[in-house]
């Protein structure tokens, strides 16, 4: 990609590596070639592991990233060999200049610790858990060894096409044009040579792939915090927040206009059937994998949606 | 002209090392990945009492890639400093070996044939990295991110995401939850009969 060809190129990545090793000591390197955007995560010189910093850096900012930097490099098995490393309240046991894909300066705080509706979350945990393992799971399972890969990816293309609009409107309210372009060709291209959806010929051009928004994340990206957590029966894990997103995005979903209701709702117990005959098995790895698979399944939802705010 | 090909040569070099180190933390975790699969697919392992000898090899490739002790560390977080030294050596022992089972039990039973992309890493600080992968089913690509760092120069995994999931936060907020009403000592107990209740 580089061409080193060209002087004034060759020149100036001599300079960026020069300086990279001169004033940082160390070559901070990445390679992303099909990720070019993840670039600007490379440590510039001048990070607070610049010598040239270290002086103006006060002595416990110094102090605590050196501490964090032992702490983490603890290479020989034992913890015995520096206890104390721990031993002040700063976040210390991190390094507080990690890039943001590290994003440990947010781990001393847990993924949101207060949850006012436990109780009846946990109750409505154990109902959706019966639900799952009483009917879903089987209903899906049996629907699996019925009908063959190729009709269910049919079928899950179908109600994926269905929804595009949704999506598209979300991309519109997240300011994402480029995605919503995108959900737009996709929509035309699949409902049409796709037959109504259930082909999926856009697959065919890897930035049309759908872009997973729903108003939840809109409100998300608007600034609208999560507020509690509440798992509702049947429905299954939500917050405030994306609560009344998923009502808004009803509104948006062609499902919920059939009539009458029954055949409404059964439509979508059927895309979730559907849906669940691809990931059978990833709801018992996660509850097998928990010791308080309630407190699993609400940190595993929290930190799912929040990174999907983000993108 | 003389300037500007010791320049060039110069920026060559660079590359080439440069290239060599960025190399790394893939590797690392490529080699045992691809091992574990061929091992999955081994024929002479479909036999139903060698179950347990594909899992023990299993084991044995996919151990060497993580830092179980960096794992606990940053499970624990905070609580990790009310740990005393033998819990924390008790811990990092009954933990590692908790998630061992559960991958076991994951890949073993579950293994469709799944395909295994890398698709891109990054190095901070020199000792952090980040290696993308995907594992390919069916319609469905699922994003899985590894977290290494570098100690006695070898790479090692520290968090695995799953769709975005941290491996390491979840149980972090499982344990925190635990230990705000009991003691290090209960917290092995419980993950020690879950263990047991694995075998």
């Amino acid at each position: 990609m580089i061409r080193v060809n060209t002087p004034a190129i060759a020149v100036l990545i001599f300079l960026t590596a020069a300086a990279g090793l001169v004033f940082s000591g160390c070559a901070h390197q990445q390679s992303n070639p099909r990720q070019p955007d993840m670039t600007s995560t490379v440590a510039a010189p001048g990070s607070p592991e610049d010598p040239n910093n270290a002086p103006v850096t006060d002595g416990e900012d110094t102090d605590a990233a050196g501490t964090g930097d032992i702490a983490l490099a603890a290479d020989d098995g034992d913890a015995t060999e520096n206890p104390d490393w721990l031993d002040e309240d700063e976040p210390d046991w991190l390094d507080e200049d990690e890039p943001d894909w590290l994003d440990d300066t947010d781990d001393m705080q847990f993924t949101a610790t207060s949850d006012p509706l436990s109780g009846f979350n946990r109750a409505m945990y154990h109902v959706n858990d019966f639900l799952y393992e009483g009917i879903l799971s089987p209903v899906a399972d049996a629907y699996r060894a019925l009908f063959p890969s190729k009709i269910r990816i049919g079928v899950s293309n179908f109600f994926t096409n269905l929804t595009g609009p949704l999506r598209f409107v979300n991309c519109l309210l997240q300011g994402k044009g480029e995605a919503a372009d995108a959900e737009f060709v996709r929509f035309f291209m699949n409902s049409t040579v796709g037959v109504l959806g259930f082909g999926n010929p856009a697959k065919e051009f890897p930035e049309l792939s759908p872009s997973n928004e729903d108003l939840g994340q809109t409100f998300g990206s608007w600034g609208v915090g999560e507020g509690v957590f509440i798992i509702w029966p049947v429905l299954g894990p939500s917050t405030l927040r994306d609560t009344v997103g998923m009502i808004g995005d009803r509104f948006m979903h062609p499902v919920s206009y059939v009539n009458p209701s029954e055949v409404s709702y059964g439509l979508s117990a059927y895309e979730r059937i559907n849906g669940l005959s691809f990931r059978l098995g990833d709801y018992e790895s996660l509850k097998a994998a928990a010791i308080d698979p309630y407190e699993a399944i609400r940190d595993a939802y929290l930190q799912y949606r929040r990174i999907n705010v983000e993108k | 002209m003389y300037t500007m090909l010791t320049i060039l040569l110069v920026c060559l070099l660079f590359a080439s090392t440069a290239s060599a180190i960025m190399a790394e933390p893939m590797e690392a975790i490529k080699g045992p990945i691809n091992d574990v699969i061929t091992i999955l697919n081994d024929p002479v392992y479909k036999e139903p009492d060698l179950v347990e000898a594909q899992r023990d090899k299993i084991w044995e490739t996919v151990r060497t890639i993580f830092d179980f002790e960096e794992m606990s560390k940053r499970t624990l977080a905070r609580n990790w400093r009310s740990f005393s030294p033998a819990e924390k050596t008790e811990f990092t022992r009954v933990f590692s070996r908790f998630l061992g089972n559960t991958y076991m039990d994951k890949i073993q039973g579950e293994f469709h044939n799944e395909k295994i992309v890398f698709v891109s890493q990054e190095i901070a600080k020199e000792k952090y990295a980040l290696v993308k992968t995907q594992i390919v089913r069916e319609t469905l690509e699922i994003p899985v991110d590894y977290k290494l760092i570098k100690s006695n120069d070898q790479w090692k995994v520290y968090d695995v995401s799953v769709e975005g999931v941290s491996l390491v936060k979840n149980y972090r907020s499982q344990f925190e939850k635990i230990l705000q009403k009991e003691k290090p000592a209960q917290l092995i107990e419980k993950l020690s009969e879950k263990l047991k209740n694995q075998d």
